[in-house]
């Protein structure tokens, strides 16, 4: 494996035999899940999944505890095996390759250094599996500390590191043996906010100056949403919805993966009309009608649900008589100051509470608690769900 | 907290007579110059040069320290195997009667260990000897061995593992790099509590061994069975002395073992 003593390492082939058919073939991204099953004595983990993955990609497997993101990233890495269905890298199926010959490394939730051993020599551990002559192993565990900013503390034992120290070892140790996938499991759930926004960043940076494809598993929908190009929300075993960090947002496709995400107002109805254009929902709760643009599936009586994001809601204070679609009258409930912005909560007469998010800029006035307001939005920025 | 009042004090010293007054009288008795066991005759250490000029006692002492270190060697090893498999089989049908299995010789009187032993030897026509002693010893210690190392290893975090086979170790190359070095103080335990506890049977050593296979502890038995003579408690001390070192070293080494994980985490 001559290509880890070259610090410029984009992309480059490993000379392992799982990765040798990556000759271009378009067709098949670098990972697919098969229609991947895993089951723990009757419990199902993972449900009939299939997934691709592109090259070069930051990917996030995203959703709440016990949906099994975990199990998913361990079958990839090898310590699980699916109960059905397969898995390929590069087109080549993994069934049957044991976790030390697969060319993913994993950084693990706790770290896992090894504490019997310096950091210099956790970092060269899995060269030193290879085979590699000192000179080689030496380079690399050297351009690794310099990647992460350790070198002073190459000497030092896991148990003399900051919380921060320990990430950025675990991190260089993955990266050491240059990896076709880097596997990162909740790597930052163990440090503090300031810290973790730091690491944010620079994971990005590490990993757009590398090109390796980076897979991370988190429950944490801010950190999947800095982090990643493409989000796959999973819950109870499947795939909910994939897309990037912007799609997921805008977009959701169903009750689970909006509310999952961010704030948002959930307004349940029965469908009135829908067309081409628009979508129109009776809401009992509401009152009165409301619309949503982008085009959907639905048909007048389903039952369905509009969503709409806090900060896409207008609000002003009342001043005469206000119409038009999707505008609703009410008093201002409760206000969290959160910075940069505030969010309000506004009853409805129906005693229906819209959540709504206004930038604490000086434009357009002071609104207090108990005052009178009118909402509204472009119907453009709703979307309707059926799921 | 509650305080040391007068009647822990008393207690304590009473315990702790009860424990270990008999042992110091034989240690303060084998420096005495007289050959009479009940008369103090000026201090001497006569009898442990004499001890050492006993033909019969030193080979017995020579046979004792080969059973016991090949006695902790193998329980250690097969103590060890035997944590790791209880630890982790999660999924193993039955875990508990294994575990419990491996556990009963601990509580199983000696007495019947030694003759359910004899008769297998007898049974299957082996020679009894050094080797029905070392293998006799080696039952009942590595269950020792296996609880020491299977506490161990239950604390033991198995990302570890996964991390050294995800870098590119083998199964096997994990254990040996990354497990081992981790466990070796509750091993190193191990070894010394098995070593120990074979140093100082008598039960098990007298149904198992054969002619010319004569432990310490059996030779201290017999000899004292004609008279207490200063020699045995001189030999008596250097047992004890050995199975305290044993004892501690074993303690301290899974007490460090222990600490050492602690601060790493």
């Amino acid at each position: 494996m001559s290509a880890l003593a070259s610090p410029a390492m984009t992309g480059a082939p490993l000379g392992d035999s799982a990765a040798e058919p990556i000759a271009k073939r378009a067709a098949e991204p670098l990972i697919r899940f098969d229609h991947v099953r895993k089951t723990f004595g009757g419990v199902v983990a993972v449900a009939d999944l299939s997934l691709d993955i592109e090259e070069g990609e930051f990917f996030a497997l995203l959703g709440p505890s016990g949906c099994g993101k975990t199990t998913l990233m361990r079958m990839l890495a090898g310590f699980e095996t699916p109960t059905s269905g397969d898995i390929r890298l590069a087109g080549k199926s993994l069934a049957g390759v044991p976790a030390h010959k697969r060319p993913t490394n994993m950084m693990f939730q706790s770290y896992a250094l090894f504490p019997h051993l310096s950091v210099w020599d956790n970092i060269a551990f899995g060269l030193r599996r290879e085979g590699l002559n000192a000179a080689a192993i030496r380079a690399r565990v050297d351009d690794m500390l310099s990647l992460v900013q350790l070198t002073a503390q190459a000497r030092r034992k896991p148990h003399q590191l900051s919380g921060g120290q320990r990430q950025r070892v675990a991190l260089a140790r993955s990266l050491a043996k240059e990896p076709r996938v880097l596997l990162l499991d909740e790597p930052l759930a163990a440090l503090d906010k300031k810290l973790r926004g730091e690491t944010q960043f620079e994971l990005t940076a590490i990993q757009r100056r590398l090109g390796i494809t980076f897979v991370i598993v988190t429950h944490d929908q801010d950190e999947a949403m800095v982090l990643a190009d493409r989000i796959a929300v999973m819950r109870e075993g499947g795939i909910e919805q994939v897309g990037t960090p912007a799609e997921i947002y805008e977009a959701p496709v169903s009750r689970a993966v909006a509310s999952f995400i961010g704030e948002i107002n959930l307004i349940e109805g029965t469908v009135a009309h829908a067309d081409a254009r628009e979508t129109a929902l009776d809401a009992p709760a509401l009152g009165t009608r409301v619309v949503a643009s982008p085009a959907g599936a639905a048909r007048a009586g389903e039952a369905g649900c509009l969503a709409i994001r806090p900060e896409k809601v207008a609000m002003r204070r009342v001043n005469g008589h206000s119409d038009g679609p999707n505008t609703l009258t009410g008093t201002v409930s409760d206000a969290a100051f959160m910075g940069e912005d505030t969010l309000y909560r506004v009853r409805l007469e129906t005693g229906h509470l819209i959540k709504t998010r206004r930038s604490n800029t000086r434009d357009g006035g002071t609104i207090r608690l108990g005052d009178r307001v009118v909402l509204n939005w472009d119907p453009a920025d709703a979307v309707f769900l059926e799921r | 907290m509650t305080r040391f009042g007068w009647l822990n004090a008393v207690s304590l010293t009473f315990g702790f007579a009860f424990l270990y007054l008999p042992i110091l009288i034989l240690v303060i008795y084998s420096f005495n110059a007289s050959k009479l066991v009940t008369v103090w005759g000026g201090f001497s250490t006569k009898w442990y040069v004499a001890l050492f000029q006993n033909a019969q006692l030193l080979a017995a002492a020579k046979m004792s320290l080969l059973v016991a270190v090949v006695t902790a060697t193998l329980a250690t090893v097969l103590g060890t195997l035997a944590a790791i498999a209880l630890t982790r089989a999660r999924r193993l049908p039955a875990r508990t009667l294994f575990q419990g299995m491996t556990y009963a010789p601990l509580v199983m009187p000696e007495v019947i260990t030694g003759l359910s032993l004899l008769l297998l030897f007898v049974a299957l026509g082996i020679d009894r000897g050094f080797w029905t002693i070392t293998i006799a010893h080696t039952t009942f210690a590595l269950c020792f061995v296996a609880v020491v190392v299977q506490s161990r290893l239950t604390a033991f975090d198995m990302s570890l593992e996964e991390a050294a086979r995800d870098l590119g170790a083998s199964p096997v190359k994990a254990f040996c790099l990354v497990t081992l070095p981790l466990i070796a103080p509750a091993v190193a335990a191990g070894w010394l509590l098995a070593f120990t506890l074979s140093l100082d049977d008598l039960v098990i050593a007298s149904f198992t061994s054969g002619p010319g296979s004569t432990t310490l502890p059996m030779r201290i038995f017999s000899a004292v069975r004609l008279g207490v003579s200063p020699e045995i408690n001189a030999a008596s001390t250097i047992l004890i002395a050995a199975v305290a070192i044993g004892v501690m070293t074993a303690t301290l080494a899974a007490k460090w073992g222990a600490r050492r994980e602690t601060r790493s985490q």
